[in-house]
């Protein structure tokens, strides 16, 4: 089937140009992004341009050093509202709080990552397609790129995988997970974790039923694996369940080998 | 073999680097942070072809950004034959295309950057499809590829590189071979583009600090890169360093695989000198401090390489009377997108190799377009598209035959044992391997074939909508070579510390588990005593190549070898006189073993001396260790996989929907090295790239803007929890030769530089081949024979999602409509070309 490249050169309805967006006051248009990426930013800038939405914009700024005039021009056409620099949030992570500067657009994700430096937690998609992020805020399973910095210092519990040991003690599942050899590359493991352990936290105690396997895979299906682990892993949680609900002790790891 | 294998093979080793992966502690490029470190952005072109009028950066670099673009990047610097950084006045070829870079604080910043800089284009007319890209009217994309027919000569190639774009191995005569078959099959299937969509994008670092360059990435070859990087930059290695590969503290490039010797998952998508690691070091060439880029899902779904499509066109012959088959025809066109060149595009995924038949004609022809970026490696290069589009004609034949699928495939695969005569390739090149005839066997005892085949009219015998059915599939997979370099050294510390050193990376597949337990056989200790140290880290090691083709566990593992039986040697050379003083004895070092880091004399093993106490006032020992693939050798030293599986599918007639239950392969593989993750290496074959490419995955564009319109997880489609079958119904087996290179008590395994001899057969360390492809090429080609199986409808396109099942069940039983063209391709050189990846 031949495209029809020449019909919509022909038409003039692209540009190559940065994008602008024409609008009245008071209509909202869909912006008209030429760019080849479309980020969430971009998006919400120039939805926010078009709509004239005056007072409660939030201006990207700049680091000290570069002139905010200048990216206030570029960055957001036709946008008023005031600035908001860096501001500051306390974050309690693993037991232990942090007070970090942070801009309101900030995800946890990189306030973790760039910020804390807790770099367990990974970043593969930034959109919440993959669960790579995930942490635990307040015994639910969380994607961290897509909740903001500054509304997670209201006294949320927050735990990442280098939350789960108990000092050198690992945690039944990292122990399982070493022990089935449930990871490759372990991108993204750290998130696996965290929604396994979620799920076994609030789901399994001393005495429960043994969970299911669907039930895992439930639990776990908003986690993706490309070097494709999830058997490995399947094994490997219905074993730390069995510790968790007290059926064995721990997690028998195999002889030195 | 004289002495039972303690560590190889043995179930309980764990990955070595497994406690550091669970603790959230493995560092990755991306994880990477350094004080005044920048972020990289990277502006791209929005339209499948245009001419570039003007790149205007003056705003972007009046804020403060550095901003670098084609005038930056070192002078005629082109990689994977395509800019880096496309210049004014030429045209980009794909939606995608990288224009400019800027470096800014933080990556939101980077994002306001790129919008300041304002690209002026002409756009072009384009074509995405191997078809309209042969018409006479479609756009000539590049004057040196005539028809848009990649030639072998001109284009958009780099100066001085061979390359081979066209395959055409010819055997017997076709038309003869026509003539005597009385059952002819002829058909047409195709494959879409497929993205790695590692979770790990192409990060990396670049930091340069009193002229020297540093760089953190995940990449298949530390050691090229840095060569490489080197000679991009115009900077010196060490001569001191490491086996002459320049590696070294005085080198003035230090690559780091990954972050701490952790890379995350690549399947050939980070090999060599990427866009990446160039733009990344320009702009901290330029800004003078150190820069990250950590491309976005979107902006690596854009700019990396692809496994290309396939359109094949099939047509076989056989015999009624004996069941061989008599003539091949395969002619694939494949589509290398704006940018591939040689190696995948062309290529036929090695089945030419699959079956004895006597007379063939393999085509492989690449056709330029604008649908993407460059075809590059994905594991199973080509192994998967050529299997799928062969394996599905191959079951129609034996169903034309009246045969059971496997019995076909036994009559008339190639027919090799481990123990018998090399054999030689159309392209002249020798090789033994395994056998497809054990493997097949293999897999149907564990899979249960014969007692599970319930005939071809399986289908026919169903009623109501959920049907169930089984195949299977050969591949031959051309891969698992030995070759240069292979090297390591291991230090023996004076406490018995044990310390191996290796150059090569670690992405998940197990290299550092084969390595450990290489180590640990030879130094007769637990592979948990053997310590890695600077893994992957240009610096501190020697070059054993990087991952790819399989080559791995095969290569870097006799590098390892060589480094482990050095240092035993040089252990023994103190031990000798130690215990010839302390025991009154005369012994030479072939007398020794060691076990438990004790030495003692093998005839007398109560004569036994600690390895602390040899060492006891030294600093140690460490040995060098090299192997060396003789140049220009064949044969022994070539890869050669076949693998076979069985697959179990329920379908829904309704819905189209396919579930697999069950799912049992066999790999040829001689040796398993270290159990677990060649478990691990079968199971994600399928539960990754495999079984994605089978059930969802698959690149779109855009018709009318050639946009990639799916550059993201959630609609590209990976395989997710919800796809695995429980864990009993993976069945995973390999074939065993246990004579291999065989070890002698001490380490038979020469020390220093040994160079093999060709006439020898070698197999890899204690017989091994690697796996980190042959798992994932099968399971198409396996599901689809099995979907046939149950509903009776053939499937001639991946992936198999519920419209495409649903619209086979439709068609089921018309004749194919062929579309390939008989092109006779131009440039191609008689007799053909093999390409081994």
């Amino acid at each position: 089937m031949l495209n029809n490249s020449n019909a919509f050169l022909a038409s003039g309805k692209h540009t190559s140009t940065k994008t602008k967006s024409k609008s009245k006051k008071s209509e909202f248009r869909l912006p008209v992004i030429n760019d080849v990426r479309m980020s969430r930013r971009t998006f919400i800038k120039a939805s926010v341009a078009t709509a004239a939405v005056a007072g409660s914009v939030t201006v990207l700024t700049s680091k000290p050093g570069l002139t905010p005039q200048s990216l206030q021009t570029a960055a957001a056409a036709g946008a008023t509202g005031k600035m908001i620099t860096n501001t500051s949030v306390k974050l309690h992570v693993n037991g232990k709080d942090y007070v970090v500067p942070v801009q309101p657009r900030d995800t946890l994700n990189d306030v973790l990552r760039n910020t804390i430096g807790l770099t367990g937690t990974k970043k593969p998609c930034n959109r919440a397609e993959c669960g790579g992020c995930t942490v635990n805020i307040d015994g639910k399973n969380v994607y961290s790129c897509t909740v903001l910095a500054i509304r997670s210092g209201n006294g949320q519990s927050i735990t990442t995988v280098e939350g789960l040991a108990n000092g050198t003690t690992l945690h039944p599942l990292q122990s399982a997970y070493v022990k089935y050899d449930a990871m490759q590359c372990s991108f993204c493991i750290p998130g696996q974790l965290m929604s396994a352990y979620t799920f076994l936290t609030n789901n399994v105690k001393p005495g429960s039923p043994a969970p299911t396997k669907d039930a895992i895979r439930a639990a776990m299906a908003g986690n993706i694996c490309r070097c494709g682990t999830y058997t490995h892993q399947m094994q490997a949680i219905l074993e730390a369940a069995e510790v968790m609900r007290g059926a064995q002790p721990a997690v028998v790891m195999p002889p030195v080998a | 073999m004289s002495t039972p294998l303690r560590v190889v093979g043995n179930q309980n080793v764990i990955r070595p680097d497994g406690f550091d992966k669970v603790k959230g502690q493995a560092i990755f490029a991306s994880d990477i942070s350094l004080p005044g470190m920048l972020w990289a952005g990277v502006k791209m072109s929005p339209y499948p072809r245009a001419r570039i009028e003007k790149i205007d950066v003056s705003a972007a670099r009046r804020a403060g950004y550095t901003v670098i673009t084609a005038n930056d990047i070192p002078t005629g610097l082109r990689t994977a034959l395509r800019w880096i950084l496309t210049p004014e006045g030429q045209n980009v070829n794909y939606a995608g295309e990288p224009v400019a870079a800027v470096a800014a604080p933080t990556e939101s910043q980077a994002e306001d950057a790129l919008s300041l800089i304002n690209v002026t284009y002409t756009p072009l007319p384009f074509t995405l499809s191997i078809l309209d890209a042969l018409q006479p009217t479609a756009p000539q994309l590049d004057p040196g590829s005539p028809n848009n027919i990649l030639a072998a000569a001109g284009g958009v190639l780099a100066e001085g590189t061979a390359v081979s774009t066209q395959t055409r191995i010819v055997r017997g005569d076709i038309n003869a071979g026509f003539a005597q078959a009385d059952v002819i099959v002829e058909d047409q299937l195709s494959t879409p583009t497929l993205s790695h969509t590692n979770m790990e994008s192409r990060a990396c670092v670049a930091q340069w600090v009193n002229g020297k360059l540093t760089m953190w990435i995940s990449n298949q070859g530390p050691h090229g890169l840095m060569r490489s990087l080197a000679s991009t930059y115009n900077l010196s290695l060490s001569s001191t360093g490491a086996a002459g590969t320049g590696g070294s503290a005085a080198s003035n490039v230090r690559v780091m695989g990954g972050g701490t010797g952790v890379a995350g998952m690549t399947q050939g998508d980070k090999g060599g000198l990427t866009a990446e690691s160039i733009i990344c070091a320009t702009l901290a060439l330029k800004a003078g401090v150190p820069v990250k880029y950590f491309p976005t899902r979107m902006d690596n779904s854009l700019n990396s390489s692809k496994r290309y499509p396939v359109l094949g066109y099939v047509k076989i012959g056989a015999q009624k009377s004996t069941g061989l088959l008599t003539a091949i025809h395969a002619r694939y066109l494949t589509n290398p997108g704006a940018y591939g060149t040689s190696g995948p595009s062309g290529s036929l995924g090695d089945i030419q190799d699959a079956y004895t038949c006597p007379n063939a004609l393999f085509e492989g022809i690449a056709v330029k377009t604008n649908l993407y970026s460059f075809a590059g490696a994905f594991r199973d290069v080509g192994e998967t598209q050529g299997h799928f589009i062969m394996e599905g004609p191959m079951d129609q034949m034996a169903e034309k035959l009246g045969l059971d699928p496997v019995k076909f495939r036994y009559m008339n695969m190639q027919q090799i044992t481990p123990s018998g005569p090399l054999k030689q390739q159309d392209s002249g090149q020798l090789y033994t391997g395994f056998g497809q005839p054990i493997t097949t066997q293999k897999v149907a005892q564990l899979f249960g074939w014969d007692t599970r085949w319930k005939g071809w009219n399986n289908y026919k015998n169903q009623t109501g909508d959920v049907r169930t059915g089984i195949g299977m599939a050969i591949m031959h997979m051309n891969k698992g070579n030995m070759s240069n370099p292979m090297a390591s050294d291991v230090t023996i510390l004076p406490d018995g510390t044990i310390q191996s050193a290796n150059g090569i990376s670690e992405h998940g597949s197990g290299m550092k588990g084969v390595i450990v337990v290489i180590v640990a056989e030879i130094l007769g200790v637990n592979a948990a005593d053997v310590n890695l140290v600077n893994y992957g880290d240009t610096d501190f090691t020697r070059d054993a190549g990087g991952q790819g083709g399989s080559r791995a566990a095969r290569s870097a593992g006799m590098g390892a070898a060589a480094g482990a039986a050095a240092a035993l040697s040089n252990l023994y050379a103190l031990a000798v006189p130690y215990i010839n003083t302390k025991f009154n004895l005369n012994v030479k070092p072939t007398d020794l073993s060691t076990l438990g880091k004790q030495i003692f004399v093998t005839a007398s093993p109560t004569t036994t001396v600690a390895w602390t106490d040899v060492l006891k006032g030294t600093k140690g020992v460490t040995g060098v260790g090299n192997f060396f693939v003789p140049t220009g050798a064949a044969g022994n030293f070539t890869g050669r996989t076949d693998q076979t599986a069985m697959a179990e599918v329920q379908v829904d007639m309704a819905t189209g929907n396919i579930k697999v239950l069950n799912y049992a392969a066999c790999f040829g593989i001689g040796r398993v090295l270290w159990a677990k993750g060649l478990e691990n290496q079968f199971l994600g074959g399928f539960s990754g790239a495999g079984g994605g490419s089978a059930l969802y995955e698959s690149e779109l564009r855009d018709p009318i803007t050639g946009k990639y319109i799916n550059a993201n997880i959630h609609d590209y489609g990976l395989m997710t929890w919800l796809d695995t079958p429980d864990p009993e119904k993976m069945q995973v087996t390999w074939n065993e030769y246990v004579d291999g290179f065989q070890t002698q008590g001490g380490g038979g395994y020469a020390a220093g530089n040994l160079t093999l001899p060709s006439t020898d057969k070698v197999w890899g360390p204690y017989g091994a081949r690697g796996i980190g492809e042959p798992s994932v090429g099968m399971v198409a080609a396996t599901i689809a024979n099995a979907v046939y199986n149950a509903t009776g409808a053939r499937l001639k396109t991946i992936p198999f999602r519920p419209e495409t099942v649903l619209a086979a069940i439709k068609a089921a039983g018309t004749p194919p409509t062929i579309t390939v063209p008989p092109i006779d391709a131009t440039n191609v050189p008689p007799g053909g070309v093999n390409e081994a990846f």
